[in-house]
């Protein structure tokens, strides 16, 4: 440890010796000459970059004396490349054309630096500020469940069906917040609630396993939220929302005469204090739900801190908070009685969850050729059921997930880039119902990227991973990878990837002793690393048809899993009981192809299908809780000050569950397909010189009556208005 | 493109259906003891109706598992005369041993203590009951005597 502070120490005054210069210009649509903010600026292949403030202007600090291709992109417009020489005397000015379609969104997750999609070997997803903005969600996950290939189950998220049922841990997806991974200590769960959805810019969805860069749980993908930078200038907005359930058709299931409701207040300021920029937001949401007892209120406060320091580039410190307390109840009564908690259930009963956080990120120069990021973080998590500690059902946990990395990125050459680093995570947990353990992660991380090689791009990379926690053994993992992406053209580029992702047990599925809603789980200190193979290969294509343009993205993709962490059935002395055990082996053979355009040059257009075969291996049979297929699309009308959006989801029957559940669960086996269909309508007032938007929303406009998880029906109509105020 | 309309109006025709709870039908009646007394609390831990389609069952397990057995909810115990409702999913269904089962242990340990049948002997043989679809079928009682228990089927 002290040489690696020590190291960090050196790294920093070489840093702080450099000759190196700024870079200044502004970007402006060539139609209106009006400035555009947030455009990304980067000088390739490099990790220099900047956004552009509010005047179109944007400043890259710190720049060594060179030759260098800038690239401007902005969504919505052609991506700009031009040469430039530092040091410049000239401001730099662009003119950016508009595209019909957006072709070159910009990723940072899929090899830890800013890439357009064109480049990377794997298939990415985006989700959007605007998807916030003109909808009413206030989770993350609300958006999530309208990205192809995304299957939502409850908390769990399933990305190209690595993930089936899991109780809620022990996440197949890593869940990371500006790079930093944000998985609790003890049941490794990404919380969906944390980042109030006005802090959010861009949300990133790897699919595959991405373990060679990002270590553990990344064994079905990675899901990166890159929350707003603090703005130049002050901004501040508010947010008032309020919402319905409508009554259910089915007289069994109307448990109230009163219509209940959904409440959310959210706020967000950005302030330049000069000495450093800040970001605010926080919601608070008040559920009644559709369901008996099922009541849940929930605050979150996020801040974001940047200081661009004079010779050691640029500071981020990220803090926030977030707690909710909600009835706790996991299944229904039964189908007849699907919004009502199983009959004896306590209803005084309620859970109360936190979550904090605090980390903090520095990028920095080391050298000409190296630029470093670094990143540390502290996050905690706590759940308790307030009940009194001599209930067999009494639950508290406190969990902490301490995580460090360096990453270093070298340039050899124009077209060489090797990026390698450490990381040292340690979780810990003091519980009632998880023991009070602890969990040790060291991994050395390195991968080449030769580039401009013959219009591709080649990625060699790998990942030494060491786990061990407290009464388990030592275990070792190495996770490769191999990328390879042809450019045709600027648009068009076929990728072929090939990895392999792991994921190490959480402490709760190691250490779980819990009597919880019927349920007995037993420990297993045995259980070790469940583990992928995946590759795809994929296709991006950019093509005109009758004058329309069109963009169409295909992948064929092939996972292979093996000793997957599943709970497990026993009756033991005439008990059933559940263990998490390495079980199942599998493989999912499938293909994605979306299609996304703009008719008549204003009407963007998605739709997008997932084809999946998942197969048990060892029982062969089709895999649990996994569906064949997903079908999403969305398509916005506008009309002058209005914009009518319709999003369609479809995921098909479930087709094989746990028949043990039905132990438990009655009517577990009441599956259906899904389809829901969202509307949302959204008045522009800004139109009028007015600072306010109103949105009205309907989520399920058809009432559809599914489940997502096991005997617990899904959310049933919600009409809800929305007003903001920005400024 | 009049394809493309027809999907997208067949699409929204799905999207009115989904789960139904009317689905289903019910037995409904009441368990009437006849004679004897309740077992001490501590060996009546529960009390459920359950009908099997398969007379006589496999064990108690499986026959649960493979959705051969209903169960009712957890009725009201140490009463002469209790109601009860059990719903048959999916129905038309044949129901051929309907019982009163009392929980004396663990979750696996159950005791017949009625049986829905012509008369009262130890052998007590079981009354078919055919559910149609979506119809409450009404006072199906199942006589309880604690002094002349039935044959017990997984023993």
């Amino acid at each position: 440890m002290k040489s690696y502070i020590l190291c960090f120490l050196v790294l920093f005054c070489i840093g702080s010796k450099l000759f190196a210069y700024e870079l200044v210009g502004f970007v402006f649509d060539s139609t209106s000459r009006k400035p555009l903010v947030g455009a990304t600026i980067r000088l390739e292949g490099t990790n220099f970059g900047s956004l552009t403030n509010k005047d179109g202007k944007f400043v890259l600090s710190k720049v060594p004396k060179g030759k260098y291709t800038l690239i401007v992109s902005y969504v919505g417009y052609q991506t700009s490349r031009s040469t430039v020489y530092v040091p410049s005397r000239d401001t730099l000015v662009f003119y950016m054309l508009p595209r019909l379609i957006e072709t070159n969104e910009l990723v940072v997750s899929a090899s830890k630096k800013l890439q357009t999609v064109q480049e990377v070997p794997v298939s990415v997803a985006f989700v959007g500020q605007e998807i916030f903005s003109r909808k009413n969600y206030v989770r993350l996950d609300e958006a999530l469940r309208f990205v192809s290939g995304v299957v939502v189950n409850k908390d769990n998220i399933n990305i190209r069906g690595s993930s089936g049922f899991s109780f809620g841990v022990g996440s197949r997806v890593s869940y990371l917040i500006d790079g930093v991974p944000m998985l609790s200590g003890d049941n490794a769960d990404a919380k969906y609630d944390i980042v109030p959805p006005e802090a959010i810019a861009n949300v990133e969805i790897v699919k595959g396993a991405g373990s060679s860069l990002y270590g553990s749980s990344a064994i079905g993908g990675v899901i990166n939220v890159i929350t707003k930078e603090p703005g130049e200038n002050v901004s501040y907005s508010i947010k008032l929302q309020s919402g319905i359930y409508t009554k259910p058709k089915y007289k069994q299931w109307i448990y109230t005469d009163k219509l209940t409701t959904k409440s959310v207040i959210e706020g967000f300021l950005s302030e330049n204090f000069g000495l450093f920029k800040l970001l605010l937001s926080g919601n608070f949401v008040k559920d009644e739900s559709y369901r008996q007892f099922d009541k849940s209120t929930r605050f979150n406060i996020f801040g974001k801190i940047t200081k661009e320091l004079k010779n050691y580039g640029k500071a981020t410190l990220l803090v926030f908070f977030s707690s909710d307390k909600r009835n706790d109840w996991v299944y229904w009564n039964s189908l007849d009685s699907a919004t009502q908690p199983p009959t004896g259930t306590d209803l005084s009963r309620y859970l109360v969850s936190d979550k904090g956080n605090v980390s903090f990120l520095h990028k920095f120069i080391v050298s000409t050729q190296t630029f470093a990021d670094f990143k540390s973080s502290l996050y905690y998590t706590s759940l308790d059921n307030k009940l009194n500690p001599k209930n067999p059902e009494y639950r508290q946990s406190k969990a902490f997930s301490f995580n460090n990395e360096l990453q270093l990125n070298t340039h050899f050459g124009d077209n060489t880039l090797v990026s390698y680093g450490v990381n040292y995570q340690r979780n810990w947990v003091e519980s009632n119902i998880y023991g009070k353990h602890k969990q040790n992660l060291f991994s050395l991380f390195s991968q080449v990227e030769f580039s401009k090689f013959y219009n591709s791009t080649i990625t060699i990379g790998g990942r030494f991973d060491v786990e061990k926690s407290d009464s388990s053994k030592q275990y070792l993992e190495f996770s490769p990878k191999f990328g390879l992406n042809y450019l045709l053209s600027e648009s068009n580029s076929i990728r072929f990837s090939i990895g392999r992702g792991f994921r190490s047990p959480s402490l709760a599925e190691r250490f779980a002793t819990i009597k919880y809603s019927g349920f007995e789980v037993v420990p297993n200190y045995d259980l070790r690393s469940e583990y992928s193979w995946s590759t795809e290969f994929g296709a991006l294509c950019e093509f005109k048809r009758f004058i329309i343009p069109f963009l169409v993205d295909f992948s064929l993709f092939y996972s292979y899993f093996n000793d997957l962490i599943e709970p497990s059935y026993k009756i033991i002395q005439a008990k059933p009981l559940i263990r998490f055990e390495n079980i199942s082996k599998a493989r999912i053979l499938g293909f994605e192809i979306s299609f996304k355009t703009n008719l008549f040059n204003q009407i963007p257009f998605f739709v997008g299908f997932t084809y999946l075969d998942p197969k048990d291996l060892r029982e062969n049979k089709i895999l649990k809780y996994r569906s064949k297929y997903t079908l999403i699309s969305s398509v916005t009308l506008p009309y002058r000050f209005l914009s009518f959006t319709f999003d369609f989801r479809y995921i098909s029957k479930i087709q094989r569950l746990d028949d043990m559940l039905s132990l438990q669960v009655k009517d577990y086996d009441a599956i259906v397909p899904i389809y829901v269909v969202d509307v949302n309508l959204n008045f522009d007032l800004m139109h009028f010189k007015l600072p306010f938007t109103v949105n009205l929303s309907v989520q399920n406009l058809f009432d559809y009556y599914y489940v997502e998880m096991v005997g617990n029906l899904a959310p049933t109509r919600l009409v809800s208005l929305r007003l903001q105020y920005t400024k | 493109m009049r394809k493309f309309f027809i999907l997208v109006f067949l699409l929204l025709l799905s999207c009115q259906e989904g789960l139904d709870p009317t689905t289903e039908s019910f037995i409904q009646g009441k368990l009437i003891v006849l004679s004897g007394r309740w077992p001490p609390p501590d060996s009546a831990l529960e009390l459920r109706v359950v009908g099997f389609r398969e007379y006589p069952p496999q064990d108690l397990l499986n026959e649960i598992l493979s959705g051969n057995a209903f169960i009712s909810d957890t009725l009201a115990r140490f009463l002469d005369t209790i109601p009860y409702i059990l719903k048959i999913e999916k129905p038309p269904a044949e129901i051929n041993y309907l019982v009163a089962a009392l929980r004396y242990g663990t979750i696996l340990q159950w005791r017949v203590i009625g049986v829905y049948s012509e008369e009262m002997t130890f052998e007590r043989k079981p009354k078919k009951i055919i559910v149609p679809k979506g119809i409450v079928l009404k006072d199906i009682d199942i006589l309880i005597d604690f002094n002349n228990l039935p044959k017990q089927p997984f023993e």
